[in-house]
């Protein structure tokens, strides 16, 4: 009897706590063991169509759910939350009241440019209340009104945008219709790209070939084929890259004419020098300095070199028509003969003092006699010189004793 | 004929005995929970044969209705889905329904239905005949030596079964989202694991859908066991007594699989 009795009591409790079970799931269905709940009222003007049991968030995590929504009996103005810029919007007339229930008191987290945020919990509906905490130094006051606010839903958004650019969107309708249309008639350009039976077989032909030059350079024909196909143009490539690789290796090592020319400090300090006595040098020139610098510069110097190619112009046209000695001995044939003649006659007579024949041969051969010469001319000069000196003298003399 | 007064009084004493009978499953649990670890040691041999008893018998049954129920889900599914393009999705529809619901609950119907009633019997048979009497004049303690190797042996094989199940009816499912809705095994293969890692992991390597699935089959296991056992000791009225023990032992698993079922999934996946 004791047992039954005490299985009777287990049945009582295991039947009620099934009920109770029950009761938690179906009734109380928010019921969190040991988490404290706390209810938080928004106001707002317009709720979107938010129901009780759409979610809260806060931080972006699911914090709470909508316990009710009620509409005032007197609609109450709430200041709105400040904006970025630390100032108020005023105050906002609401009409409808928010029950929340949140696991967190959001008191704690929002300051005073907070967004509490009615939106579309996705494109297939449903709402949510997001809010976003600010970042404000100052706290919301405990209890203060918070003010909600809807958001069009992505729909009404672009319902709206549809409605402020109707005109426009039913003018690029009527163009694209009047577009299709003449393109249709095979009207404009692409009308009679799309109509022209030419244009089409010349579209099929071109795709042909293009399909047969395709073909081609899978099959490896042609030159491009070839390098697209053959591996040694690549192999070839490979190894001349390998051999550049290693010559700039050799160069980098300072081996090499280019190698030491690039790596010896004493080469570049050498060639620095060079182009730095070059650019001094050429400044001079520029500058009119020196030799070549007074050929560049100087103006005169110029206008002669330019008479001069004028004069040598002229002589030269003189020369082709015939006229003076030049042109003569340009033009006559017998005085080419003439000269060859006596060129001949000149290398009998080089050859004969070069063999000491004659006097002039001995004048240059014997040295003796050169000194001989030299001394009878040098006496003869003497002579000139005193009659020169002399003569002035002479000549006064007899005009003054021939006078008188 | 009967009057308001008797039919009162019927369903009374129906109330009252259901009452008692849920109370004596629940003293009987929590008895086998105690000697569990009391009795543990001189019991390793029968729970090994319970383990074979409850494992080995009915996984034929398992996995063919396993690999079945995934090809017939992947078939509806796959038909709605692919009219809305998604044909690739349903891998995560065969994954989560399978792991989280259909599985234990498939799993533990059979159960029911081949182990759960044959323990029903046994004990009825054993009860009619008086040989749990004979075993209490022993001064052996008949829930250490029926009833707990029993719950232990469905509270391990049940889960075990469960995974094989599940993972079955997830290739039937492939094989059907393959051949029939073009669906590649490398993108359900990922669609997959992907849906039972949906959440985050924090119950050890295995995704937490299947934990949870497998969590549900151990305390499904543990009461078809329970109850089974409880509802055969207390046949009494000879064959006719161990037939209506069999039939109400395998109406009350599942009416309690429905209702405890409910409760599971609302603690983990509300």
């Amino acid at each position: 009897m004791k047992s039954r009795n005490y299985d009777v009591t287990l049945g009582i409790i295991f039947f009620a706590a099934l009920l109770g079970l029950g009761v938690i799931t179906i009734v109380l269905s928010d019921f969190a063991l040991g988490v404290e709940v706390y209810r938080v009222k928004f106001y707002a003007s317009d709720i979107g169509f938010l129901r009780s049991g759409d979610p809260i968030l806060l931080h972006g995590m699911a914090a709470g759910k909508v316990e009710s929504v009620n509409r005032l009996k007197k609609p109450v103005l709430i200041s709105a939350p400040k904006d970025i810029s630390g100032i108020s919007s005023g105050e906002v007339r609401c009409t409808v009241m928010i029950w929340a229930k949140l696991d967190v008191d959001p008191y704690l987290h929002l300051k005073e440019d907070y967004k509490v945020i009615i939106e579309d919990r996705g494109l297939l509906g449903g709402k949510l209340i997001r809010i976003e905490v600010g970042e404000e130094n100052l706290y919301m006051a405990a209890e203060s009104p918070l003010l909600a606010t809807a958001l069009p839903s992505a729909l009404q958004a672009a319902g709206q945008i549809i409605d402020e650019n109707r005109a426009a969107l039913q003018k690029t309708i009527q163009q694209l219709a009047e577009f299709a249309e003449n393109a249709n008639q095979a009207q404009g350009t692409l009308g009679l790209l799309i109509n022209d039976q030419r244009t089409r077989e010349l579209v099929e032909n071109t795709v042909d070939q293009l399909s047969l030059v395709a073909q081609n350079l899978t099959g490896g024909d042609g030159t491009l084929g070839k390098l697209l196909t053959d591996s040694a143009p690549f192999d070839d490539a490979k190894v001349a890259a390998a051999d550049l690789r290693s010559a700039m290796e050799r160069i980098r090592r300072g081996e090499g004419s280019i190698g030491k020319f690039i790596q010896e400090d004493g080469i570049y300090t050498d060639v620095n020098a060079l182009v730095a006595e070059a650019r001094e040098g050429l400044s001079d020139v520029w500058q009119g300095q020196g030799t070549l610098g007074k050929l560049i510069s100087d103006e005169a110097l110029y206008n002669k070199a330019d008479q001069l190619l004028l004069d040598l112009q002229a002589i030269g046209a003189m020369a082709s028509e015939g006229d003076g000695m030049i042109a003569h001995l340009l033009n006559d044939g017998e005085l080419y003969d003439k000269t060859l003649q006596m060129v001949s006659e000149a290398q009998t007579v080089f050859h004969d003092i070069r063999e000491g024949n004659g006097l002039v041969a001995a004048l240059i051969n014997d040295e003796q006699l050169l000194d001989d010469f030299r001394s009878i001319l040098n006496q003869v000069l003497g002579a000139i010189e005193d009659a020169r000196e002399t003569t002035p003298v002479t000549s006064l003399g007899s005009f003054l004793f021939g006078t008188f | 004929m009967a009057t308001l007064k008797d039919t009162l009084e019927a369903r009374g004493r129906d109330l009252r005995e259901s009452v008692t009978n849920a109370g004596f499953t629940v003293s009987l649990l929590l008895q086998s929970l105690r000697l569990f670890f009391v009795d543990l040691r001189h019991r390793r041999r029968f729970i090994l044969d319970q383990l074979a008893v409850c494992g080995i018998s009915p996984l034929p049954v398992v996995c063919v209705v396993g690999l079945f129920t995934g090809m017939l889900l992947a078939l509806q599914i796959g038909m709605e889905l692919s009219r809305l393009g998604q044909s690739e999705a349903i891998s995560n529809m065969i994954g989560l329904i399978l792991f989280r619901e259909m599985g234990p609950f498939m799993t533990a119907m059979i159960l029911t239905a081949s182990v759960g009633s044959a323990m029903a019997a046994e004990l009825g048979t054993m009860r009619v005949s008086e040989e749990i009497d004979a075993l209490e004049c022993m001064s052996i303690n008949t829930t250490s030596f029926l009833v707990m190797p029993r719950i232990v042996a469905m509270t391990i094989m049940t889960p075990l079964l469960t995974f094989i199940g599940c993972i079955l009816g997830c290739v039937g499912g492939g094989l059907v989202a393959n051949t029939q809705l073009s669906v590649s095994p490398a993108v359900y293969t990922r669609n997959l694991l992907a849906s039972l890692q949906a959440e985050p992991n924090q119950l050890g390597p295995l995704p937490e859908e299947i934990y949870t699935g497998l969590i549900k089959a151990a305390i499904f296991g543990a009461l078809i066991a329970t109850i089974s056992c409880a509802t055969g000791l207390k046949a009494s009225g000879g064959a006719i007594g161990v037939g209506r023990a069999v039939r109400s032992a395998v109406v009350r698993c599942f009416l309690m699989l429905i209702i405890i079922g409910y409760y599971i999934s609302w603690i983990f996946f509300r």
